[in-house]
């Protein structure tokens, strides 16, 4: 049992080796991010694994990850970060991207509706331009209906890949949304492989996980048996390879038949009773309409009858090429008809009655009451023999009949005939009653459960003209070939045609009152059978029923209902068709059975599938399904190569597709730049919305924001510069989230080297050598001699350009401030800011509003202990050469020159893009571009150590 | 190292008045999963965990609470300004030696004194690191506030957390612990730390409790209290929070604030309280710690009610 019933919640049991998570991923994008990590944490995060941290689910591998290897809240922001990209590019591994799946889906619901279906169905024909034009028009339509044509929650926000590799470890993440917060939603799993394991993580997800070596198995069988209410009965899943059921007629039995040679039978609430070993199958198997006793028959070997307890009572004198057998209707008695043309009579108990050898006998019937049994030939005579072996009396017939049949109240008997007729015969007037035209039977002659109406399927060719009947006067044309159903009484009656409309199977309600019909395609009517009060006549659509499609199996239930089985649910519908509940069972289902007095359903289901639902629980209508199938990866059809194909490349089209709105973004931001706006924040780009790629947390993304903007402001200026278009398209643009220049740990520690120690302050540490001294010259201690403590007494001077060119690195010159100060431990720190060039005024706000006069700034500074680092961008975002903008700097550094010592150029540019002005300059001043080395270089310099390899 | 496995759960709590074996009074304490987790993990791996968080958010408690649990000693060592690495370990009594040795050569001393004072390991005077690597109990130590001490105080510590022995130089003795003890460290993140250092560290960050835990922490601290007062003054503290949180302040009012606070408001009638926490802030003074932000707050917060 060890699957489906809400494996959810179950403790973990499996371990997850440290090699099949990625880990080394992880661990080598957060060294490169600037954590200060070693072997040693590798190993120490493995060592928790092995002791059992961190195994649960994927937030507790984070918090483990986290714990020891985020060493501040920025590491934590920035692990989160990295982690959820590991494990997105993880799942991704296994399923051709999510995000394109989705919007694919949403695309066929929405915005492809409009476009020419013709388009849809070729698109596997149609030219690579085609596709490529298509892909583009995709793209938008995509994005669009993304937000607009999205399911309404609850669906699966993050769904199980489709295939997974053979033979690898597999540990999923299923996540559900909410429409609202406090909405109760519920994920059941409707069908798993055994070798998977579901954990419940949250009231919104689950973890799917399966171990390494176990995944990849074949299909395997799931059968379950449940009742009307749709609680499930028992689960015959460690009954191996159930192929088929069959329920005894009072339905307490239930027959299951595995591939072999296993039959089992099964009582009503799941408890197996026995095992027969036997090579019959489910045609060649038979209960006893008293459910008392069970034959079987398999076309080779012997036909035997056993009671329920599995033991048997007579193999029929080792009959063998057995053609045909049947109990009478009081169970009390088996006839066999062989392939010699005879016919056998025994009752239950084993005793043989009566022998018909070799009367080229086709099929027999058993006449309880009366003590015969009637025989059909192939001569087409129908015979009736007294149990004493005495011929009573014959009906003639020219017929080439093929088949007879006790109605199920034993009143008729009805002979099928293949050329013109099926007819009844009345057994207590010995007289034919009427006789029906038929066609071509294309299915045996079926009684209705009462035996007040019967019912034969006929078969109609395409291109026939299918001619009215009476109740339905119109002729038919039909279009293609399918089955017509016909319901007579025993009146002779035909009760309904169904308007000679495509059915392919029908059931009775209850009280026989209304019949329900699935055509072919899976449409499903219902027809009343005889007049009502609302005024239908027999053979009547029932008004108010609505249309079902695409159904797979239907069944009356009591209380006036429907259950209709589809491809990917079980639902109990009212009369009206509407939906009342749904049965908690998994979509695929391949054979649905019902027990005859329908309280019991058996389903089966061959699957390789994990099946998940989520349910709004307050709106049943509301739900989601995903299924993910264990596939070989070579295994993949060629249809879903086709598609992941085909999603690549509109992959690929979006890309290109932005790289195409790029320069209108950089037009933009050039034009807003020019405004110099007075809004610091940096105008998103358009298309960074767009990109499926970004789900870190919001938290984050305020976060690397700025790196994010750093890395795009560089990105464009390059490109802008190469100045062709072809250049533009050709290269491969990725907004990349990877660019970080500097992270604020690493400024902070760069800072910590800008210090020049000096004793100053009160004396407070001993000085020993001094009081040695002391001790040696006065020949005893007197007191210990102390001298003052070394303290840091450099100090910064941080001008930051600011606007402009600059905005994009807003964000990182905050950060340099920030640090500085914090992080530092400077003697004193003064920040301004200025605009392109200093000019008389410095400002105590990045806003330009409190000015300062530079001399007065100037004054106030320790030349000796006073650094200066510069960070402007110097022209170089801009290109071409500054004259003015190159002189006044010029003056300005020489004006800095006559105070202080040291000054310091960080230019957040890289140094091949420092054009001719930035290059101008950084003859003046060493600059260095923004980045650790270039930082620390910076601050060696306001240390007061040599410039001179700097600056070349 | 030992093999027992310990586990800390966050769920033994202390009897209201109960005290550990220094005198000092037990509170009961209510850390979160993740925190929980985090100190098995400390447990379990044998590294020191540095534990960062607002001033006032339970990170010295934390490490009583962990000591109260296990049932284990306990050592403290808070760190100034001028703290040095050696200080935790042990500290020799120059001073007292030389002092000693002025007195022998003065012929002042008697022979049970001379034999005392030519062992070198007489000014030996252990720390808190140097008590527990000593003790036959695997000890729970906090470093408390190691962010203010000088930059490279950590770096001294490496050897000693890493391999868990240092040397007395004086004496030439070299203590190993006996059993790998439990360090807790504490930092209000004044200063960064060292790399090397934080590598051998894991780290976890307090957060601020939320509201419902802070009401939680107030009743457990004050059995007797009511729930709508507790509530009432959890409001009106996160209320003063956010509105500091909006400014930027950077020194917020924290959960020991909020707990001596509650503390002066709990001893009028409950009426009273009720009243005095619609009016006008009661009782500033524990709250807000400057000038500015009296003057601040209280004119917004003030004309509430």
């Amino acid at each position: 049992m060890a699957t489906d019933k809400l494996p959810i919640g179950r403790p973990a049991v499996d371990k997850i080796a440290a090699d099949e998570l990625p880990l080394i991923e992880l661990f080598t994008r957060l060294r490169q991010a600037g954590l200060p990590l070693g072997m040693n944490e590798y190993q120490l995060v493995l060592e928790a694994l092995e002791s059992g941290f961190g195994l649960p689910d994927e937030a507790a591998l984070a918090r483990l990850c986290r714990t020891l290897w985020a060493k501040s809240k920025e590491d934590q922001l920035l692990f989160n970060y990295h982690f959820e990209q590991v494990m997105a590019a993880e799942h991704e591994k296994f399923a051709p991207s999510e995000a394109w799946l989705y919007e694919e889906d949403a695309l066929n619901n929405s915005a492809l509706g409009a476009l020419p279906g013709q388009l849809l169905t070729h698109w596997r024909k149609v030219s690579w331009q085609a596709r490529l034009a298509l892909g583009s028009v995709t793209c938008f339509a995509a994005g669009v209906a993304l937000l607009s044509a999205r399911p309404k929650c609850p669906y699966f926000t993050t769904s199980p890949p489709g295939t997974v590799e053979l033979g690898a470890a597999y540990r999923y993440v299923a996540r559900a949304c909410k429409a609202n917060p406090d909405d109760e939603i519920e994920i059941t799993v409707l069908s798993m492989h055994p070798w998977l394991d579901v954990k419940s993580m949250g009231d919104d997800a689950v973890v799917i996980s399966a171990p390494k070596e176990n995944i990849g198995g074949d299909t395997y069988e799931q059968a379950r048996l449940w009742n009307v209410q749709g609680e499930e009965i028992a689960n015959f899943n460690n009954q191996a390879d159930i192929l088929a059921f069959r329920f005894s007629p009072d339905g307490q039995w239930i027959l299951t038949y595995s591939e072999g040679t296993t039959v089992s039978l099964w009582d009503s609430k799941g408890n197996k009773i026995n095992d027969f070993e036997s090579i019959w199958t489910i045609a060649a198997s038979l209960f006893s309409p008293d459910s008392q006793y069970l034959l079987a028959y398999p076309e080779v070997g012997k036909a035997q009858l056993f009671n329920l307890q599995g033991q048997e009572i007579t193999d029929f004198d080792g009959l063998s090429n057995i053609k045909d057998v049947g109990f009478s209707d009081d169970g009390q008695y088996v006839y066999v008809v062989t392939g010699e043309g005879s016919a056998h009579l025994w009752d239950t108990q084993g005793n043989k009655i009566l022998s018909l050898n070799n009367r080229g006998i086709v099929d027999a019937e058993i006449l309880p009451l009366q003590e015969q049994i009637v025989t059909f030939s192939t001569n087409g005579s129908v015979q009736f023999w007294s149990w004493a072996g005495e011929l009573v009396s014959e009906l003639a017939s020219n017929e080439y009949a093929q088949d007879i049949q006790l109605t199920p109240d034993g009143r008729y008997l009805l002979i099928n005939s293949s050329l013109v007729a099926a007819r009844l015969w009345d057994l207590q007037e010995n007289a034919f009653i009427d006789h029906f035209e038929r066609l071509r039977l294309s299915r045996e002659v079926s009684f209705s459960p009462s035996g007040k109406y019967f019912f034969w399927f006929e078969q109609v060719e395409a291109g026939e003209v299918v001619p009215g009947t009476g109740i339905s006067d119109q002729a038919i044309y039909a279009p293609w070939s399918y089955n017509i159903a016909r319901i007579g009484d025993l009146d002779g009656n035909l009760v309904t045609d169904f308007n000679n409309q495509d059915v392919d199977d029908l059931d009775f309600s209850e009280n026989e009152q209304l019949v329900a019909t699935r055509s072919s395609a899976g449409k499903v009517d219902l027809w009343n059978l005889s007049g009502d009060s609302a005024g239908n006549s027999a053979g009547d659509h029932v008004s108010g029923f609505k249309t079902l499609e695409n159904i797979d199996s239907i069944e009356f239930l009591p209380e006036d209902r429907l259950i209709t089985v589809d491809e990917t649910e079980v639902t109990v519908r009212d009369f009206d068709g509407k939906l009342i509940d749904w049965v908690n069972l998994p979509p695929g289902i391949q054979d649905f059975e019902t027990s005859p007095d329908s309280q019991l359903f058996a389903t089966l289901r061959r699957t390789r599938e994990v099946q998940l639902r989520v349910v709004d629980k307050n709106n049943l209508n509301r739900k989601d399904a995903q299924t993910f199938e264990l596939v070989r990866e070579d295994s993949i059809d060629d249809l879903q190569k086709q598609l992941i194909q085909g999603l690549i490349i509109i992959g690929i089209l979006s890309g290109a597709l932005i790289t195409l709105i790029l320069p209108i973004g950089y037009v933009v931001v050039r034009w807003l730049t020019g405004l110099r706006a007075k809004s610091p924040t940096f105008p998103s780009l358009p298309e960074q919305q767009d990109l499926p790629t970004q789900t870190a947390a919001a938290e984050l993304n305020q976060r690397i924001d700025d790196e994010v903007q750093v890395a795009q402001a560089i990105h464009q200026t390059r490109r802008s510069s190469g100045n062709s278009d072809r250049e533009l398209a050709a290269s491969s643009f990725s907004r990349t989230s990877e660019y970080f220049p500097m992270t604020s740990r690493q400024m902070k520690q760069s800072w910590r080297y800008l210090r020049r120690l000096v004793r100053e302050g009160p004396p407070v540490e001993l000085d020993l050598e001094a009081t040695v001294h002391q001790i040696s010259s006065e020949g005893m201690l007197l007191q210990p001699v102390l001298r003052a403590r070394r303290i840091n007494r450099n100090e910064l001077l941080l001008l930051i350009d600011q606007e402009g060119s600059m905005v994009p690195f807003h964000g990182l010159s905050e950060r340099l401030a920030k640090t500085a100060i914090s992080g530092g431990r400077l003697a004193g720190t003064g920040i301004y800011y200025f605009h392109n060039c200093p000019d008389d005024y410095l400002y105590h706000d990045p806003y330009h509003q409190q000015a300062i006069p530079i001399s007065s700034v100037l004054a106030e500074l320790h030349s000796e202990y006073t650094g200066v680092l510069i960070f402007s961008d110097a022209g170089a975002a801009r290109g071409a050469l500054n004259q003015a903008r190159l002189e006044m700097t010029i003056e300005f550094l020489s004006q800095l020159r006559q105070q202080l010592r040291y000054v310091a150029w960080l230019n957040p540019m890289p140094r091949d893009r420092w054009n001719s002005t930035a290059g101008e300059i950084a003859n003046h001043v060493p600059m260095f571009e923004l980045s650790r080395q270039g930082l620390n270089q910076a601050i060696d310099v306001l240390r007061g150590k040599s410039t001179g390899a700097a600056v070349s | 190292m030992t093999t027992q496995r310990l586990e800390y759960t966050g769920r033994a709590q202390p009897q209201p008045g109960e005290k550990d074996a220094s005198g000092r009074l037990l509170y009961p304490y209510l850390p979160n999963q993740d925190l929980i987790e985090a100190v098995n993990l400390t447990l379990q791996l044998g590294r020191p965990l540095l534990l960062k968080g607002e001033p006032g958010c339970g990170k010295t408690r934390l490490a009583y609470d962990v000591a109260y649990e296990l049932g284990l000693p306990f050592e403290t060592w808070y760190i100034k300004s001028t703290s040095r690495a050696r200080d935790g370990l042990y500290s020799y009594d120059t001073v007292g030696r030389l002092r000693d040795a002025q007195l022998a050569s003065s012929n002042l001393l008697n022979a049970e004194d001379l034999a005392r004072i030519s062992n070198p390991a007489t000014y030996v005077e252990w720390g808190a690191i140097g008590r527990a690597f000593q003790n036959s109990q695997r000890t729970v130590i906090l470093i408390d506030e190691i962010d203010k001490a000088d930059i490279d105080f950590p770096n001294d510590l490496l050897l000693e957390l890493d391999e868990s022995r240092f040397l007395v130089e004086e004496t030439g003795e070299m203590i190993t612990a006996k059993h790998k003890p439990i360090v807790l460290i504490t930092s209000n993140d004044e200063k960064a730390l060292p790399n090397a250092f934080l590598r051998r560290c894991s780290f976890h960050y307090v957060e601020f409790p939320s509201d419902e835990r802070l009401v939680q922490i107030i009743q457990q601290l004050f059995p007797q209290t009511e729930g709508a007062i507790a509530t009432k003054a959890v409001e009106r503290f996160t209320e003063l929070r956010e509105e500091m949180n909006r400014d930027n302040v950077s020194k917020k009012v924290s959960t020991s604030e909020l707990i001596d606070w509650f503390n002066i408001l709990r001893r009028h009638p409950e009426e009273e309280v009720l009243k005095k926490l619609d009016g006008k802030l009661p009782y500033p003074g524990l709250l807000l710690k400057s000038w500015d932000d009296h003057r601040r707050y209280l004119a917004r917060m003030g004309g509430k009610g």
